[in-house]
């Protein structure tokens, strides 16, 4: 459930990037200050745009700073100087490793990742408030996938709570949450759409699945097809709340409106697109 | 108590034969046995099944009697405050507190309980519940325009394609495609309503 929150860079404007790019490597390099450099690897899209929707809100100015950058070698990047949003984009990478991890826990198929295991061991080792905040809901999540739950909003619902729980609201805007919840629960689903294939293949739980269960005889082959064609209502549903939750909370932001403005407009649209227009052969 | 039915996952004019089916199924599905290893899942399990139970014990004593499938207009003194409550809830995004309320309502089968819920579904984004509720909402009083409209916007916001235009030109959420929900719940009204805010 990585990497779905992300930009669509074609659209943005070269300082917008920029900004993007600065709290990209602002997070990376506190991140490999903190926890040494191979945790460089766990910085992920998501973990960004919760950053920079936290700092939107923010009162206090974000300062700027250069820092040596390992790709490419010697070149400076400019980055955003450690504040409460990059803590919180370091806070969320952490937790993404940990519910990869819980996933590997319980599901042996995908034991090629194991390296991510080892590689995350020193993340896990930390204590993360973020982690004790969430259990309950991650908790109730991992509790539908192991009662194999056929109504994939169900664990959405649980993830969505879970992702809106993320920024503190005393510090940002009450209006944000519904929002939050939204993007949650929207990345549980396009997670599970893109992954129709693997996990007919390989049995393991997907909740489309099960839910369309009476059809897949007949459908066969295309049977994702089927299933992806008759979820366009839902995602387009889904998408029009997120960018009228959006609408609403616009005005309170004191920055980077635009970055979330196109992650909203341009870059949820567009991965949501390709997961449902994904054709055999295709990779996610 | 939510509603009996949506535990159960049974449709609302089900035979009881249906309504055992489906529980002997949930009663399956939240076996303690399967979540023996995990303490936390078994409480969740555990929470589950009383919830489930209490759901079939309710369908089972009210089942097949008329007065369960027959939606009703006249509303309760009681029950039209929680509505209200609740509609104000749900204006100011309390969406938690807007579902706590509307268990409490007493008579069920009223088109506005199903209106409230679907509006709180959609503002969720949960396509299939709010279609479902809304739906049945609309159905039961089609000459309400609140309910019809709600319906309506739900559906179209659904088909119209995959939302990717420029926001620049939209200014307070009037754009078609994005006023899915603002004219769900009538902002306007409400707002003048409560002294205009």
């Amino acid at each position: 459930m990585i990497g779905y929150v992300r930009p669509d860079v074609e659209e943005l404007k070269v300082k917008e990037l920029r900004l993007y790019r600065s709290y990209y490597c602002g997070i990376c390099t506190a991140l490999a200050r903190k926890y040494g450099p191979l945790s460089r690897l766990f910085l992920s899209y998501d973990a960004t745009f919760m950053a920079i929707l936290e700092d939107a809100f923010c009162k206090e100015e974000p300062r700027f700073g250069k820092a040596r950058c390992p790709l490419p070698p010697f070149q400076k990047k400019k980055i955003v100087v450690k504040n409460d949003a990059i803590e919180l984009g370091m806070d969320i990478s952490q937790l993404g490793v940990k519910l990869k991890l819980d996933d590997l826990k319980r599901d042996k198929r995908r034991l090629k990742k194991m390296f991510i295991l080892l590689l995350a061991f020193f993340f896990a080792k930390n204590g993360n408030s973020l982690f004790e905040k969430v259990k309950s809901d991650v908790d109730e999540m991992i509790f539908y996938e192991i009662s194999e739950s056929s109504n994939p909003n169900e664990a959405a619902h649980a993830f969505g709570k879970a992702v809106e729980k993320m920024i503190d609201l005393e510090s940002a805007h009450q209006e944000l949450s519904l929002l939050m919840y939204l993007i949650g629960e929207w990345v549980y689903l396009v997670d599970a759409l893109d992954d129709i294939e693997e996990d007919v293949e390989e049995g393991t739980y997907n909740p489309f699945v099960l839910k369309y269960k009476s059809s897949f005889d007949v459908q066969k082959s295309d049977f994702s097809k089927f299933v992806r064609t008759y979820e366009r209502g839902q995602m387009n549903f889904l998408i029009s709340r997120m960018q009228e939750e959006f609408l609403k909370v616009e005005k309170f932001m004191l920055r980077n409106n635009e970055l979330v403005r196109n992650v909203i407009f341009f870059g949820i649209p567009k991965v949501t697109l390709r997961v449902l227009n994904k054709k055999e052969g295709d990779k996610g | 108590m939510r509603d009996p039915y949506e535990v159960l996952g049974v449709s609302r004019n089900a035979t009881k034969e249906e309504i055992r089916q489906a529980y002997r199924e949930l009663v399956k599905k939240y076996h303690p046995d399967k979540f023996r290893s995990n303490p936390d899942m078994l409480k969740l399990a555990e929470e589950k099944m009383k919830e489930v139970n209490e759901a079939y014990n309710y369908l089972m004593s009210h089942a097949n009697s008329e007065e369960n499938r027959n939606y009703r207009a006249n509303t309760s003194s009681e029950d039209k405050e929680i509505y209200q409550e609740v509609r104000r809830k749900v204006q100011n995004g309390e969406l938690y507190e807007a579902e706590d309320l509307l268990l409490k309502v007493k008579d069920k089968s009223n088109p506005e309980w199903y209106f409230l819920n679907g509006i709180i579904y959609a503002r969720r984004g949960w396509y299939d519940k709010a279609y479902d509720y809304l739906r049945i909402a609309y159905e039961a009083d089609p000459s309400n325009s609140e309910y019809a409209q709600s319906f309506e916007t739900v559906k179209r916001a659904s088909k119209s394609g995959p939302i990717y235009n420029n926001p620049t030109q939209v200014d307070d959420g009037t754009a078609a495609c994005l006023s899915c929900c603002s004219a769900l719940l009538c902002t306007d009204l409400c707002c003048q309503c409560m002294g205009g805010c």
